[in-house]
């Protein structure tokens, strides 16, 4: 029992930063929800696997990234083919003309393009730029290469400065 | 900035540029909601430690006491041991019966005559009893010694089963659904009230199944292995591998599982399972496929047992759909906690449609605290008739006593007849009798 109660510590103490991780990599409040809550049911399956001398949040992010993964996998069209007709959710945040327009500040902006990224190079930006993981650090969770740590980020930077070009002019000193 | 470059100008705005990003921190109430799904996990995983030591220990019980019976029944004793040599059966036999010392003198030549002329009969006689050294003798000659030792066993099989524990009675079944039930086997638990004997028979297999897949939830190789029975088998093992696979599985299963939705024998094990599994839009379009009413109401439970608003937000999208929308409001009842808060948030959003279904849904929803905020928003907006839809729509003594308060104040009567003609022109609901 005390083992179970250090791990409740532990997510409870994680929880805040799973979900805004979760957050940067997915773009969506719902769907970073789910996505953590499905994390939160590996991470009960799992616990036994966790060794004690890693970083509990860095296991934690290795298991956000794997859930995320399988649900690009999953969500691929040929999963996703069993209704050919779109069914969207009931959106009770339609947006007004007012707020359509505070969609477009900058901040969000930069955020929208951030999501826009594939996956692999939005992972390794968010890890290294948002959580500020180091590089050793990512490449554990992600399960690869400093190198290819490294040549992601170059990538996805590469990307951003092409996207937010007109932006990269009018940043405040 | 890249870590292995040194950094220009270009890298120096993007990292300001960066650093003005700006997602919205997690609400209080994600958080809140994440935090009770890890306590229920929590409490479930402490009580599955438990069960699985206790399921060990009851195993190597089972194992120990299995062994003895076997061997019980199994070993020859002593005596018999030297009846059965070859050598030494002639005289055995001889001694014990008076017919048999022609065989003796006459050699194996003899005992081969007298085997084939052994009826079938007197096989299944041995059913009936230990074979005497003379039946032994007799099948000794006729039969190589493996097959012969095969015969008798499958002979005495019968006798052997009607040893074993008792069969599990409907009753049993029945206590055995209960515990599911209590165990939130959610499958299990609404198989009961489907109505369909063949489902509720299913529901109990469910159950029985349940209990040992439970025991083989925690090995990584158990899917992969049930994939290939899936494949490999046909008929009855091919639907027992899939109800074990439905109970396991996990998000890795989820394209086999999808195969198996597609396969008429099979379909009603994945749909349980995808309804667990599958994301939340992958639910809805399923929902929107199925034919069966009972499996419709399954996935329709699940999408609103999710409580996330995109769930939610699915979920009311299949409501206000006319052909789904009567299982979709069912299925409700099937779901605990109810989403009532993200209902009564979608009550208050700018979508008629989404307002008119999360009223239908909240109808539904028996909660005297529900009421009672459906009586607040009367009074804080009295311009919105979704909220007396979703009073005239719930069965409670409360609300009916709201909706006739409503009647006779000046203004509300007016809406009142108006969200009557809502429901009338929708199909919705009989309420001329209030």
């Amino acid at each position: 029992m005390r083992g179970g109660s250090n791990l409740d510590r532990l997510v409870e103490t994680h929880l805040p930063a799973a979900l805004r991780f979760a957050r940067r990599l997915t773009g969506n409040a719902d769907a970073a929800e789910d996505l953590v809550g499905e994390a939160l049911l590996r991470v009960a399956e799992r616990f036994a696997t966790f060794r004690g001398d890693a970083d509990f949040r860095t296991w934690l992010f290795r298991i956000l990234i794997n859930v995320f993964r399988d649900r690009l996998r999953h969500g691929s069209p040929a999963t996703l083919s069993i209704e050919d007709e779109q069914l969207d959710p009931i959106d009770r945040h339609a947006r007004t003309p007012a707020e359509a327009m505070a969609v477009s500040e900058l901040s969000d902006r930069i955020a929208a393009e951030v999501a826009r990224l594939p996956p692999r190079q939005r992972e390794v930006l968010v890890l290294v730029t948002f959580e500020e993981l180091t590089v050793s650090e990512t490449s554990t969770v992600l399960g690869v290469t400093e190198q290819n740590v490294h040549s992601t980020l170059s990538a996805a930077r590469a990307r951003l400065k092409e996207r937010l070009a007109p932006y990269l002019g009018f940043v405040e000193r | 900035m890249p870590i292995n470059q040194p950094p220009d100008e270009s890298d120096l705005r993007l990292d300001r540029l960066l650093d003005q990003a700006r997602w919205p921190e997690p609400s209080e109430e994600q958080l809140a909601r994440l935090k009770n799904q890890w306590q229920a996990l929590s409490s479930r995983r402490r009580r599955r430690s438990f069960v699985l030591r206790a399921a060990a220990l009851a195993v190597a019980s089972s194992l120990c006491v299995a062994t003895g019976w076997l061997a019980w029944l199994g070993a020859p004793s002593a005596d018999n041991r030297t009846e059965v040599r070859p050598a030494e059966v002639p005289q055995v036999a001889i001694q014990q019966h008076g017919e048999a010392p022609k065989l003796a003198a006459e050699g194996p030549a003899a005992q081969e005559d007298i085997a084939r002329e052994l009826p079938q009969r007197a096989i299944g006689r041995l059913a009936s009893h230990d074979p005497t050294p003379y039946e032994q003798v007799l099948l000794a000659g006729s039969f190589p010694a493996r097959a012969a030792e095969k015969r008798v066993k499958e002979s005495r099989r019968p006798q052997l089963a009607h040893r074993s524990p008792r069969r599990p009675t409907p009753k049993d079944l029945a206590a055995r659904v209960a515990r599911s039930k209590q165990n939130g086997d959610h499958f299990a638990a609404t198989g009961g009230r489907w109505g369909k004997r063949s489902v509720r028979k299913f529901a109990a297999l469910s159950s029985v199944v349940g209990e040992i897949a439970e025991k083989l939830r925690d090995s990584d190789r158990c899917e992969p292995l049930l994939w290939e029975a899936v494949h490999q088998q046909n008929g009855l093992a091919r639907l027992g591998a899939a109800e074990l696979l439905a109970v396991v599985a996990t998000e890795r299963s989820l394209p086999v599982l999808t195969e198996l939705a597609s396969s008429p024998d099979t379909h009603a094990v994945a749909i349980a399972a995808l309804a667990r599994l599958a994301p939340t839009a992958e639910i809805a379009q399923l929902a929107v496929r199925e034919r069966n009413p009972d499996l419709r109401r399954v996935l329709c439970a699940a999408l609103a047992a999710r409580g996330t608003e995109q769930s939610v937000g699915l979920y009311l999208n299949l409501v206000a759909r006319p052909e789904l929308r009567r299982d979709a409001l069912d299925a409700l009842a099937d779901v605990q906690p109810q989403p009532a808060e993200l209902l009564m948030a979608f009550l208050r959003s700018s979508d008629v449609r989404a307002r008119l279904a999360a009223a239908q849904a909240l109808g539904r929803v028996d909660d005297p605290a529900i009421v009672e905020a459906l009586a607040q928003s009367l009074s804080e907006n009295r311009h919105r008739q979704e909220t007396l839809v979703a009073l005239l729509l719930n069965r409670s003594p409360r609300a009916a006593a709201i909706v006739s308060a409503a009647r006779s104040d000046l203004y509300l009567a007016a809406n009142v007849r108006s969200a009557e003609i809502e429901l009338q022109f929708h199909h919705l609901t009989d309420f001329s009798k209030r």
